[in-house]
């Protein structure tokens, strides 16, 4: 489903090349749920974002389904980003002055989805993700783990085939932290392919993991 | 592109200039002030040259005037007699006019002008008409005919008297025959029109001298020749047709707009850089957000398209807005720009002329839409050009 091939990020800092990814290869299947651990500042935000079609590599490619991304144009990757992926970002990157439930249905509407079926649509995944008495909270009174589900319920929004996590655990306490595996454990049950960075051990303990990467010095093994 | 795509934006826009209060007034603000102040502008200039435009239509085919060492002089019998011989000449017809200051309960200067038996017996021609009393007749003297507006502000009435002061500062006793109406309002609101000989007297030009001579022509087509015609005839002889009149009102008016309208116009620009800074450099938050609704599957057109929303509800509030406070500051009477505006003309009109009208609106929009769009837009579009993941860590 999804193939990393010999790719390279290169960062140019001043007039200086800092490489961050060398030469990197990874085939994710469907269905899969693939972990990525590293020390911080290693490059797996980098890596995620280039396979989200956040970014593009230096070089080599990341090839989804059989289109290679890395040289699609940027219509072509918003609507990849639209239908199949959905993106958990470590930071939340939630709107502020929008409630909880406006921020979860934001990918609805470029699609044309008016704000009452924007709601009804919203709703059930919130109540799913325990925020059902939070829905109508502006994002900035909810806790850090209150956010985080907001966030993942936006991810989840456009019900897509591949999610990718970037580091989901971070800023969230351990009841959150139980429940949101529980929510990534449900995915899974329903083919859902997964690609996770953390450098805890509760995630991979905790979830199926089909394959475990780590990403140290720009170089996975 | 589905119509539903884009109902969906606007409460996200809407939303948008509610989130950030503070960067939504700081463009309204000046927005506001300066379209107020384009729109007083627009109004009054259009009302002006529209009102300028009617009144040049009840004037002769040709008005003759004479310089006398680089002044406005009086025209005599001489030329009078010389040009009623030209071909297609109709009539010429002598007239002497000039302000009057007015005595009593309101006082103001009024336009007096003292035209011949000819002309009065053919006022209904020039689209003047009875609302009162009568007409003048050939062996009236000290008798005048005062406009609609004029009589209602005052109060008069056929058989009253009005004072009028002459420059020397005589005051001449008029008794008021009649009270006539014209869809000009200059000339309802501000013109007294009395005999030829009370005028001369008021006046106190020579005998056989006039301030002008209205030349009517029997093929008002041919005006530009017959006045080219009468102005070679003589040295010092000026002949004006309607259009060369009204080419200059919308000269001098144009020009006095035009100078307001680029000062307000700097304005404008000044309120859109403080959109530009807003949305380019200072809100390094709008950027990232921009990252992140891409991140989700929004495409740059869609973010252009929420900003183009934005622009265009902050745009329509500020020339809405703008137009309305306009609208209060002319009926308050416009301070400062009336003086201005009307200078030369603004003592004999007793009104201020404002004409709301398509042209206007369509200049407004586009002064008031235009540097703001561009202002926000193009900061949008750029952030929207680069990879979500820049935009979201750069900010």
């Amino acid at each position: 489903m999804i193939d990393v091939k010999s790719l390279s990020k290169v960062f140019f800092q001043h007039g200086e090349e800092i490489p961050i990814l060398a030469d990197l290869e990874m085939t994710v299947s469907r269905g899969e749920c693939v972990i990525i651990d590293g020390p911080s500042g290693c490059g797996k935000t980098t890596l995620l974002n280039i396979m989200g079609c956040l970014a593009r590599p230096t070089r080599g490619e990341v090839i989804i389904d059989r289109r290679r991304t890395s040289h699609l144009p940027e219509h072509f990757l918003c609507e990849l980003r639209r239908s199949r992926i959905g993106f958990i970002f470590q930071q939340f990157n939630l709107l502020p002055g929008f409630t909880a439930l406006e921020n979860a249905a934001l990918p609805l509407a470029p699609l044309g989805i008016g704000s009452k079926e924007r709601r009804r649509r919203a709703e059930p995944l919130l109540d799913f993700l325990g925020l059902e008495d939070r829905k109508d909270f502006q994002v900035t009174d909810l806790s850090g783990g209150e956010q985080q589900r907001v966030a993942i319920a936006r991810a989840l929004m456009n019900n897509p085939e591949i999610i990718l996590a970037d580091e989901p655990l971070s800023n969230v306490d351990a009841l959150t932290a139980e429940r949101i595996i529980g929510v990534f454990r449900d995915l899974l049950e329903k083919g859902k392919t997964m690609i996770l960075t953390d450098h805890s051990p509760l995630l991979a303990r905790s979830l199926p993991i089909t394959n475990a990467y780590r990403l140290e010095r720009g170089r996975l093994s | 592109m589905k119509l539903s795509k884009h109902a969906a934006f606007w409460p996200i826009a809407a939303r948008n200039l509610l989130r950030y209060r503070g960067r939504t007034i700081a463009v309204l603000i000046p927005l506001l002030a300066t379209m107020a102040c384009l729109s007083a502008l627009t109004f009054l200039k259009d009302g002006t040259l529209a009102e300028a435009l009617t009144a040049l239509s009840a004037l002769p085919d040709v008005t003759v005037q004479r310089r006398e060492g680089g002044r406005d002089g009086s025209t005599g019998e001489e030329i009078l007699g010389e040009i009623s011989r030209y071909q297609n000449v109709r009539t010429a017809q002598p007239r002497i006019w000039g302000r009057a200051e007015v005595e009593g309960e309101a006082p103001g200067e009024a336009i007096l002008a003292g035209v011949g038996a000819d002309l009065l017996a053919r006022l209904s021609e020039s689209g003047f008409s009875l609302r009162s009393g009568r007409f003048l007749r050939d062996d009236d003297r000290g008798r005048a005919l005062v406009g609609r507006l004029y009589a209602e502000r005052r109060g008069i009435a056929p058989g009253d008297h009005i004072d009028l002061v002459n420059e020397s500062g005589q005051r001449v006793a008029f008794t008021v025959a009649g009270v006539f109406d014209h869809r000009a309002r200059l000339y309802a609101g501000g013109l007294i029109l009395t005999d030829l000989e009370t005028a001369r007297a008021f006046f106190n030009y020579d005998p056989g001298r006039y301030t002008d001579v209205g030349v009517y022509l029997d093929d008002p087509l041919r005006a530009d020749q017959a006045a080219l015609r009468i102005s070679a005839a003589r040295e010092g002889v000026r002949a004006f047709t309607r259009a060369d009149l009204a080419d200059a009102a919308r000269r001098e008016y144009g020009s006095r707009a035009g100078t307001s309208q680029l000062l307000w116009l700097m304005l404008l620009v000044s309120a859109g850089l403080t959109a530009w800074a807003q949305g380019s450099s200072v809100s390094l938050e709008m950027r990232k957000e921009i990252g992140v609704l891409k991140a989700i599957g929004w495409r740059t057109l869609d973010v252009i398209e929420i900003k183009m929303m934005e622009t265009a509800m902050i745009g329509l509030i500020g020339i809405l807005g703008g137009g309305l406070l306009a609208i209060a500051y002319l009926r308050l009477g416009a301070p400062l720009l009336s003086s201005y505006f009307l200078d030369g003309a603004g003592a004999a009109v007793p009104f201020l002329p404002i004409r709301i009208g398509w042209s206007g609106v369509f200049l407004l929009l586009l002064l008031g839409l235009a540097p703001l769009s561009a202002a926000t837009v193009i900061p949008a579009w750029r952030t929207g050009t680069i990879d979500p993941d820049r935009a979201i860590r750069n900010g």
